[in-house]
């Protein structure tokens, strides 16, 4: 039975105009998507990366020429990797900074003679994390606009797709008086929801198969990339998570269409109901969150940055003490020197280092916590859940930010073990004059490099996988429930 | 008999569900959203405060002219505009704080620090794209059946059998629509004027309140061209769900698909090229000024502007930044006035020769400018126009002074301004005074005289004629089809 009902609904789908509509849209914003995506946006993307990375290694193995320069110019710009997969999800990725920088900025130099001591040296600040903010976008009088990827093709489009075909299944039958007549056959109405559901799904998933498809194809054959299988498998679950997205939208579109006698009641409480969740929340939230958690401005960092950069100067330089015992350049130096300069410059860059991290925390906790928020709409969770999958957007730029900040203890550990090699120096970290003065093989310097695998982007997906699952688990509930009660005439 | 039909037509829209639902969902997104909008306006203002304040304590430091040219350069601070509220148009997004000197021309504008960038990933909606998508969906869905659901239910063939004419009967439920449809407009602009009345921040200027009123009508059109649109598509089929199907597919498109589809395809057919050759021809033109320097001294029989003059210690900080460059000297301890007179000259004659370098330098950046972003962006805007919610969007952002070519005016204004300064540096003979690279021989700088920026709105009538394109395009639209639902509604079969 259940299966007559499910081929006369694909049946009565097929022939409607809303089907021909989703099937040329659908295709046609998929096909554009992809070519977009191998003609300009991936290639540029590509290319600018590589010039990006070929400058970094550049300029490391310039300074691989001394470990004491290495260890204190540190490993320089960390560049995130582009995901072949953004032609899933833009994520915002012009929006976010693209890389961060390990490097020191300013040289100091101080040379004074008083009548107890002359000192003279000239040093570089340490190394640290610094986070800037240049973004990858190149034209920002363009007007503000939406990237045409899957989250936009299958989390807007789709998802009002969904509700077209399924705001009339009970009113439409009930106006034209063939819902009566439906139940006066023995059939569960279990059975008919079920069977109503299936023909819908089984219909809407047609247009999103062949999309899905022929921009794959497109992707595929450019030979710009070659999909790895573990990226395979990333959009196979990508094409799963869509399913259930738009089976959530199914069912309350049969829920809505239900509690209706007429079809263009369902259809304008539906179409009212879809505008706020997938159009407005995602749009307004994120303003209204912010502004309920305050974070320091950058001008506040800094002043705190100096008082913290005072503090220490005023231990150290207290009645001259750091310069009057002699200067680390001298040959050959005191051994109480290079400690003592160490120490106070290491001070100096860890202090910087821990304002910046915390105030970085900061900043990410903000947008996290505007993220759960956005989360009461369906839209958003699906947009998170393909992101993440998708290796893109800001839970992969977090993800960015912490493995670069492991690189940097891996970093350390190498300068550390490189420096223990070499007997002629003072092994006092981290110190100009402490450290070997020696070349250091540049391929044996870290690489710093991000591995997307199918455990880590599942992994990070899977609050959001679970939020949308449940939430089409309930949506099926509450329609079946609701179905039970509903008047059929 | 127009009085009976629209009084009919308005009592069953209002009492119709879609109007009770359509109306409390437009009406509580609009408030809420005011709120979060004036909040943000609030937020900015503070900080352009902030900002001028910073500015004029940091002119307030300066104890040489030189300093203007490089570590205390002036500040033009674009201030938020008060109707962001109601169209944010790109006055969030652009910069608004440009350094400006004789050496630095203008050209683009940096952010105030914003506390956390990392927010831009969410983007945000304004009062303006709430009516464009919420309105023209409500608009649509009250139009659609106009006219099919009567012939459906065949009261269009009692309606029609009395003496009332066609074009009576179209009017009069495109009137009575218009009614039903412009309350939850009014009763949203109410709603935003008392939450900016009740903001302590904000007044109201003539001006503003007659762009008000100006961005409400512009709305009223807006909102009937879909309505209209919706009326035709009614009177071309038999059956409301055929015209509903039809409806929403001309929505999708429009309003969601249009605006961004455009933009992406500007954006990939017409990139904007590299920018590097023109840094590097602007880098070379300073190398050109420099020899040019080093070519002067060389004929005065000197290396440096100081050579004849003694003096205890000089300190000099120089950039050339491609496109920028300036410089900052402060000589001290000066034994005597020998030299100073010759080291005058020299300055005088370096630093007139770097504006001239820094406005044939901004040629070549107006080039880029003008060929690159600012063309893709003209492109995007004027190809985007085929959607009319686009073109509603510019108008009403032209209207409330958001729009990317207000932006384009306050970067010529501060261009100005720098010829001002540069003015006001030539009449001083400030770069031929000792008072250009040292404190010494008395008489401290007269900060208070230094021209300040003054931004300049823009009038009322200025506006509207550069909206009028975008208003005579909903006009047009308008009146096609009325024209289009006329026409077919006259050969409407009614049985």
């Amino acid at each position: 039975m259940i299966w007559q009902i499910t081929k006369r609904e694909i049946l009565d789908n097929l022939t409607r105009f809303r089907f021909a509509l989703t099937l040329i849209l659908v295709i046609a914003l998929m096909v554009l998507n992809a070519m977009i995506f191998v003609s300009s946006q991936y290639p540029q993307r590509i290319a600018e990366y590589s010039k990006d990375t070929n400058q970094a290694a550049e300029s490391l193995k310039t300074k691989s020429s001394n470990l004491s320069e290495l260890a204190v110019k540190g490993p320089g710009y960390l560049y995130k990797p582009v995901s072949p997969l953004t032609f899933i999800a833009m994520g915002e990725d012009k929006n976010l900074p693209k890389r961060v920088e390990g490097a020191s900025s300013g040289g100091y130099g101080i040379d004074m003679t008083t009548p107890d001591f002359s000192f003279r040296y000239s040093w570089s600040a340490n190394w640290w994390l610094q986070y800037p903010q240049h973004t990858s976008r190149k034209n920002d009088s363009l007007p503000s606009f939406t990237e045409l990827d899957w989250t936009f093709i299958i989390g807007l489009v789709m998802s009002f797709m969904a509700i077209l075909f399924t705001y009339d299944t009970i009113s439409g039958e009930r106006e034209t008086g063939t819902l009566s007549l439906l139940m006066s056959n023995s059939v569960s109405r279990a059975t008919v929801l079920l069977g109503k559901f299936i023909g819908a799904f089984l219909t809407i998933l047609i247009p999103l198969f062949i999309g899905v498809l022929l921009n794959l194809m497109i992707v595929n054959a450019s030979r710009l990339i070659s999909l790895s299988g573990g990226e395979w498998v990333r959009i196979g679950i990508i094409f799963v998570t869509s399913a259930v997205y738009i089976s959530g939208f199914l069912w309350l579109g049969l829920f809505i269409s239900s509690q209706f006698s007429h079809s263009s009641s369902s259809l304008l409480t539906l179409l009212l109901v879809w505008i706020v969740f997938v159009v407005l929340i995602p749009n307004t939230m994120g303003v209204l969150a912010s502004g309920s958690q305050q974070v320091s401005s950058r001008s506040e960092i800094s002043r705190i940055e100096k008082t913290k950069e005072d503090e220490i100067d005023n231990r150290y330089k207290g009645r001259d003490k750091l310069y009057r015992m002699g200067s680390p350049s001298d040959t050959p130096p005191k051994i109480e020197v290079l400690r003592m300069w160490a120490d106070y410059l290491k001070e100096h860059a860890d202090a910087k280092s821990s304002i910046n991290d915390e105030h970085l925390n900061k900043q990410f906790a903000q947008v996290e916590f505007t993220q759960q928020i956005t989360r009461l709409s369906p839209a958003a969770i699906y947009k998170y859940a393909v992101e993440s999958l998708s290796g893109t957007g800001f839970a992969r730029h977090k993800r960015f930010v912490q493995r670069a900040r492991r690189y940097k203890q891996q970093f350390i550990d190498f300068i550390k073990s490189e420096d223990k090699r070499d007997n002629d120096s003072y092994h006092i970290y981290l110190l100009k004059e402490g450290l070997s003065q020696k070349p250091v093989p540049s391929n044996s310097i870290p690489k710093f490099s991000e591995r997307l695998t199918v455990g880590v982007t599942f992994g990070g997906a899977i609050l959001d996988l679970g939020l949308l699952v449940s939430l089409a688990l309930f949506l099926f509930t509450v329609a079946s429930l609701a179905f039970m009660r509903v008047d059929v005439k | 008999m127009l009085w009976t039909i629209v009084r009919r037509e308005i009592t069953s829209n209002i009492l119709s569900f879609r109007f009770l639902l359509g109306f409390l969902i437009y009406f509580s997104l609009i408030v809420t959203n005011l709120f979060v909008l004036t909040n943000g306006y609030e937020d900015r203002l503070q900080s352009y405060q902030t900002a001028l304040r910073e500015n004029e304590e940091k002119i307030g430091q300066v104890t040489r002219y030189s300093e203007f040219g490089l570590t205390h350069l002036l500040k033009c601070d674009r201030s938020p505009k008060l109707l962001s509220i109601f169209n944010e148009g790109v006055d969030k997004r652009k910069g608004n704080t440009v350094p400006v000197a004789h050496g630095y021309v203008p050209a683009v504008a940096a952010h105030h620090g914003s506390d956390n960038p990392y927010l831009d990933i969410f983007s945000s909606i304004d009062f303006t794209v709430i009516c464009q998508v919420v309105m023209s969906l409500l608009a649509l869905l009250f139009s659609h059946d106009a006219i099919s659901r009567e012939k459906e239910a065949g009261t269009l063939r009692l309606a029609l059998s009395c003496a009332v004419p066609r074009p009576t009967l179209l009017l009069g439920k495109y009137i009575a629509g218009m009614v039903s449809i412009s309350l939850p407009l009014i009763a949203s602009f109410v709603a935003g004027l008392l939450v900016i009345q009740f903001s302590p921040y904000v007044s109201l200027s003539g001006s503003d309140w007659g762009r008000i009123l100006l961005i409400f009508l512009l709305s009223m059109f807006y909102v009937s061209l879909f309505f209209l649109i919706g009326l035709f598509l009614s009177t071309l089929t038999d059956r409301p769900s055929i015209t509903l199907m039809f409806t929403m597919c001309v929505w999708v498109l429009f309003v969601l698909i249009v605006p961004n589809l455009t933009v992406l395809l500007v954006k990939h057919a017409s990139p904007i090229q590299p920018e590097e050759p023109y840094k590097e021809q602007a880098r070379d033109r300073w190398k050109q000024y420099e020899a040019e320097v080093k070519n002067y001294y060389g004929k005065r029989g000197v290396e440096g502007p100081l050579d004849h003059a003694n003096f205890g210690g000089v300190g000099a900080r120089s950039g050339i930044n491609s496109y920028d460059s300036g410089e900052t000297v402060q000589v001290s301890g000066f034994e005597n006035k020998d030299g100073v007179p010759f080291a005058e000259e020299c300055y005088g004659f370096k630093e007139n020769l770097r504006t001239q370098y820094a406005d044939q330098i901004w040629q070549i950046r107006k080039e880029y400018l003008d060929k690159n972003p600012n063309r893709q962006s003209l492109l995007a805007l004027n190809i985007s126009r085929i959607s009319p919610a686009v073109v509603y969007y510019n108008a009403a952002a032209i209207l409330a002074d958001t729009d990317l070519r207000n932006f384009w005016r306050f970067m010529e204004q501060t261009r100005q301004y720098r010829r001002e300064w540069i003015d006001y540096l030539r009449d001083e003979k400030i770069f031929s005074s000792h008072r250009w690279f040292t404190t010494e021989f008395g008489d401290p700088i007269d900060l208070s005289r230094i021209p300040r920026f003054n931004e300049q709105g823009e009038d009322l009538s200025n506006s509207l004629q550069r909206a009028s394109l975008d208003i005579m395009i909903l006009t047009v639209l308008n009146m096609l089809f009325f024209m289009s639902a006329f026409i077919s509604f006259l050969r409407y079969d009614v049985v």
